[in-house]
Parts: structure tokens; C-alpha cells; sequence
């Protein structure tokens, strides 16, 4: 279980503080989405929980060890995909002899799986790939590490459309009961079928943080007609007409969150 | 034990390119250190050895020079390759994304830390000397095929640093050991200009100091005094506090932060 007590943490040089006194906790059989603005330390704050960067005061803790000590156990515990990040100009097959002893849990073939759903074959070579199948390739590796904690930083960025299906076939696949996955992304759509958990942050706060379950209890995400004068939370208007957030009543039929609109009416200050 | 082999395959993997261009470069070096004493630095007259002017001798000494010459030379060049490897040890991972990597790769701080300090001592003694050996391989090569005494090199290469009194080169190697440890703190503290930044350093730091040595008299060399073993206390201090600070500010390396906030 990760934990985030209190956390501050504040880049050297800057004024403001990217967090103050911020608190997480995050469950295992979960896929979170990390979402916000431009600039509200998403990724800083993965790389808080993967101990790359170590909080001015409070702590990131993973099963109650500090994770920006590096402890081996906690780092075989993570596995973190970067926005950007570099492949040595070697062979799959040689990449995955160099790196794969350092993960216990490493599994050839939910590599060979996630390669699959990627459609990617293992005799590939890693200098000769264009960027959107390299993101493929060190996706399939993280799903094979089969890590506790897989924290992801924008994932679908530089895939084509049918790779973004392809990655969340990829996901579901490799999620397990023992797995909590973090996603951290600009977008929502990619991963809106996948999530559990969404995780909203501003400056310095947390604007949401629930379940899906507790968010489609509560509430219900549908287009209504423009001249509909039901009560609704929040609307925006489409092409469909309004695209609506209202309260969840008795009877009302579950729907699938809208994750662009809860985000609309998130940063609002209307859904909390 | 096992993880800190798989490191160094990964390093010996992640730098063979820097491993065998360094290599590659130091046998260039010598083999120029090597042609420039036989024809620039100390050059047998040709006309007068085309005819037969040189007693066996006389080419035999001079031949001689030449290779101590270059022994000389060559070691000068080695123990610069090898504090150039001590700053450069974690170039690699100046770059972001190779920090991220290497920092989140499952092993302890000191596998992580030794692997490389071993991998450093590696790739020196191949770039630095079995370089220089098979430079002097060649050079036998050409004396022979020249008709010329075959005088090896490489019986120069250590002198400077195994010849004379044992207290003087336990003084000089600790001083190469203290320069050496400095070069890799430099190497991890430093954001950039590793090299550059840590021989200024030295140079400010280290000029005043001698000075100071030489005005109040004390022989850095001499163990008959007991300032002597002063400064080669000082110096061995100086070797553990770079080496714990490296180790220290490696294991607080941080993705993105001003590294004098790691110390």
C-alpha cells in the first residue's frame, strides 16, 4: 500500500510549493487516474512515490518504508514508465536478459502477451523503432515486471488510435489483485474505461479523490435536451445537446463517468 | 552478490561505446607518444644511419631513451585517463531520462555505487594500461622489423611510480589516490564540466596549499619528520571524506534538484 502523509514538496529555486501537506492513499486491485491541469505536479507526483525526488517534510511511504531511501524492496515494487525516456540501441531480447534479473517477479510470457496485444513480435530491435513502438515495448516490459506499484506518465502520448485500444487491452490484462496502477494523463478518453479511482489535483490540493464506484453512486453523466429544466450539477453544451452531470436518484440507471466533464465541473468547484 | 554482477553487465553493456572509443583513443595516443620520441623528441640522425655512421651502441642507447622517454610519457597519460574516467563515471546519467532509469533499477545504493567504482577501475586499466602494452607490442613489432635493439617500453611505464624509496611512493600514490578521489566526487557532485571544474578547483585549492607546505618547510616527501606523516594523514583523510561525500551525495541523488542539496 502506498501512503502520502502530509507531504510537502517544493522544486529548489521556485516560490511556490507544488504540494503542502498532501495526503494519498492508494489500494491495491486499483488503476487510479492522475489528473489535472498543466503544471499541478502529476508527474512530480509520481516521481515522489518512485522516490526519485524526496519531499521537503511529511513522507511517501510503500508497505511503510520510505520509497526516496530506495530501499531494493520497494524498488522492486515499482516500476515506472516516464513520459520520456531511452531505449540502448540493442535487441529486445538483450534488453530483457540485461534487465529482467532485477525483477523476481518478471514474466516472459505476460511480455509475450502484452507484445501481442501491442502487435509486436520479441525479435525486435530497440534502435531501429519509431517512439510510439518504443512506448509499446517498455509498457510490455512494465506489465512483465508484474510490480506492485506501476506508475505511468502519460502513456497514450505518441501512440496512433489503435494502439490506445491496444493499451488498455494490455492493462486489463496484466491487472492483478496484488496491482495498483497509477495513470497519469491529459487524455482522459484513452483511459476512461480503465480507471478505478480518479485522482483530480490543482495547486498545491487535491480537488477529488474517489472511486469511480462512489462517483457513478452519486451521480449521473447524460445529454439532455437543450430545453431540459431538470436540475443537473453541471452542463456544457454539445452537439448532443447538453452534456449534463446530475444528482444520482432513486432508480436511475447507472451510466459511465464522463471523465472530461467531472474534470470541468471538478476544477469549478461544483462536484468535490 | 548476484545483482551487483547483472550491474555490471548492464554498465559494461550501457558504456561499451565509451569503453572502446576511450580504448581506441589511448592506443592512438600512445602509438603517437611512440612515433614522436622515435622522430620528433629523440630522432637518430637517418643520413648518418643510412650510412653506417651509429655504432651499435650509440643506436642502442638512444633507442633506449626513446623508450623511457615514452614509458615516461606514458605513464603521465595513464593516470590522466584514469582521473578522466573518475569524472566522468556518471556522465551517463546528467540526462534525465538515463537518471530515471538507473535511479529506479531494483538494487541497493552501494551495488549500484560499486558496480560502477568497478566497472571505473575496469575500463581504466584496459584504456589506460593494456593499451599501452599493446602500443609497445607494435612498437617491438616495427624495432625488429626496423633492425633495431628490441627495448621494451613498458619496463618505463611503472618506474615512476615503483622506483626509490617505499616512503616516497606510498607519499606519491597517495596523493595520485587523493587527486584521484576528488575527480570522482567531482564527477558525481558536479552538474556539469566535470573535468574541467574539479582540476580548476584543484588548482585553487591545491596551489595555496603547497605554498603553505613550502613556507613552513615541510617535506610532503620526507617521513624523517613527522610533518611528513601530517600530510599523508591529511591526504588519506581527504581520500575517505571525498569517497564517504560521493557515496553520500550518490545515494541522495535526486531526479531534478540542485545537487548541493543532496550533500
Amino acid at each position: 500500500m502506498i501512503e502520502v502523509k502530509n507531504m510537502s514538496f517544493q522544486y529548489p529555486g521556485q516560490k511556490d510549493w507544488v504540494f503542502d501537506g498532501f495526503n494519498l492513499q492508494m489500494e491495491e486491485n486499483r488503476i487510479y487516474g492522475l489528473l489535472g491541469k498543466n503544471g499541478t505536479g502529476k508527474s512530480t507526483l509520481l516521481y515522489l512515490i518512485s522516490g526519485l525526488l524526496r519531499p521537503a517534510s511529511g513522507s511517501v511511504l510503500c508497505d511503510g518504508k520510505e520509497t526516496f531511501r530506495r530501499n531494493v524492496e520497494v524498488l522492486r515494487d515499482i516500476y515506472l514508465v516516464p513520459e520520456e525516456f531511452e531505449f540502448p540501441s540493442i535487441s529486445l531480447e538483450k534488453y530483457i536478459k540485461l534487465y529482467s534479473p532485477f525483477y523476481p517477479r518478471f514474466s516472459r510470457e505476460a511480455l509475450q502477451s502484452s507484445l501481442n496485444d501491442f502487435e509486436l513480435t520479441p525479435d525486435i530491435h530497440l534502435g531501429a523503432l519509431s517512439m510510439g513502438q518504443k512506448k509499446k515495448v517498455l509498457m510490455a516490459f512494465a506489465l512483465a515486471t508484474n510490480t506492485r506499484l506501476l506508475l505511468m506518465d502519460e502513456p497514450t502520448n505518441g501512440l496512433d488510435i489503435p494502439s490506445k485500444s491496444q493499451f488498455r487491452k494490455a492493462v486489463a490484462n496484466n491487472m492483478g489483485e496484488d496491482r495498483m496502477i497509477m495513470i497519469s494523463t491529459h487524455q482522459v478518453h484513452d483511459v476512461e474505461s480503465l480507471l478505478d479511482h480518479i485522482i483530480m489535483l490543482s495547486q498545491r490540493e487535491l480537488l477529488l479523490n474517489a472511486s469511480v464506484q462512489d462517483i457513478t453512486d452519486r451521480y449521473v453523466f447524460e445529454y439532455r435536451p437543450v430545453d431540459d429544466g431538470s436540475p443537473v450539477v453541471y452542463a456544457e453544451p454539445t452537439l448532443q445537446g447538453n452534456a449534463v452531470i446530475a444528482k444520482r436518484m432513486d432508480g436511475d440507471k447507472e451510466t459511465q463517468v464522463n471523465i472530461e466533464l467531472l474534470f470541468n465541473a471538478v476544477t469549478k468547484g461544483l462536484v468535490k | 552478490m548476484k545483482r551487483l554482477g547483472y550491474l555490471l553487465k548492464l554498465d559494461f553493456q550501457q558504456n561499451l561505446k565509451a569503453f572502446i572509443w576511450t580504448s581506441v583513443t589511448m592506443l592512438l595516443v600512445y602509438v603517437f607518444f611512440f612515433w614522436w620520441a622515435h622522430n620528433i623528441g629523440i630522432p637518430l640522425d637517418s643520413y648518418s644511419l643510412s650510412k653506417g655512421l651509429f655504432s651499435p651502441e650509440h643506436i642502442g642507447l638512444i633507442t633506449n631513451a626513446q623508450c623511457e622517454a615514452v614509458g615516461r610519457f606514458g605513464s603521465v597519460a595513464m593516470y590522466f585517463c584514469f582521473i578522466v574516467i573518475a569524472s566522468q563515471l556518471y556522465g551517463r546519467e546528467q540526462k534525465k531520462q538515463l537518471r530515471t532509469a538507473f535511479l529506479m533499477l531494483p538494487a541497493t545504493n552501494l551495488e549500484k555505487f560499486l558496480a560502477r567504482w568497478l566497472y571505473m577501475i575496469g575500463f581504466s586499466i584496459v584504456a589506460g594500461i593494456l593499451t599501452f602494452f599493446v602500443a609497445d607490442a607494435l612498437h617491438i613489432i616495427w624495432l625488429s622489423s626496423a633492425d633495431r635493439p628490441i627495448i621494451a617500453a613498458s619496463k618505463y611505464f611503472f618506474e615512476p611510480l615503483a622506483d626509490g624509496d617505499w616512503r616516497f611512493v606510498f607519499v606519491v600514490y597517495t596523493i595520485l589516490i587523493f587527486i584521484h578521489s576528488a575527480y570522482l566526487f567531482g564527477g558525481i557532485f558536479l552538474h556539469k564540466h566535470h573535468f574541467a571544474v574539479t582540476s580548476l578547483l584543484l588548482v585553487i585549492l591545491g596551489g595555496p596549499f603547497m605554498k603553505l607546505i613550502n613556507f613552513i618547510e615541510l617535506s610532503v616527501f620526507s617521513f624523517s619528520t613527522s610533518p611528513g606523516y601530517l600530510v599523508c594523514v591529511c591526504l588519506v583523510c581527504g581520500v575517505i571524506l571525498f569517497t564517504w561525500l560521493s557515496y553520500r551525495v550518490f545515494c541522495r541523488w535526486q531526479l531534478t534538484t540542485r545537487k548541493n542539496a543532496n550533500l
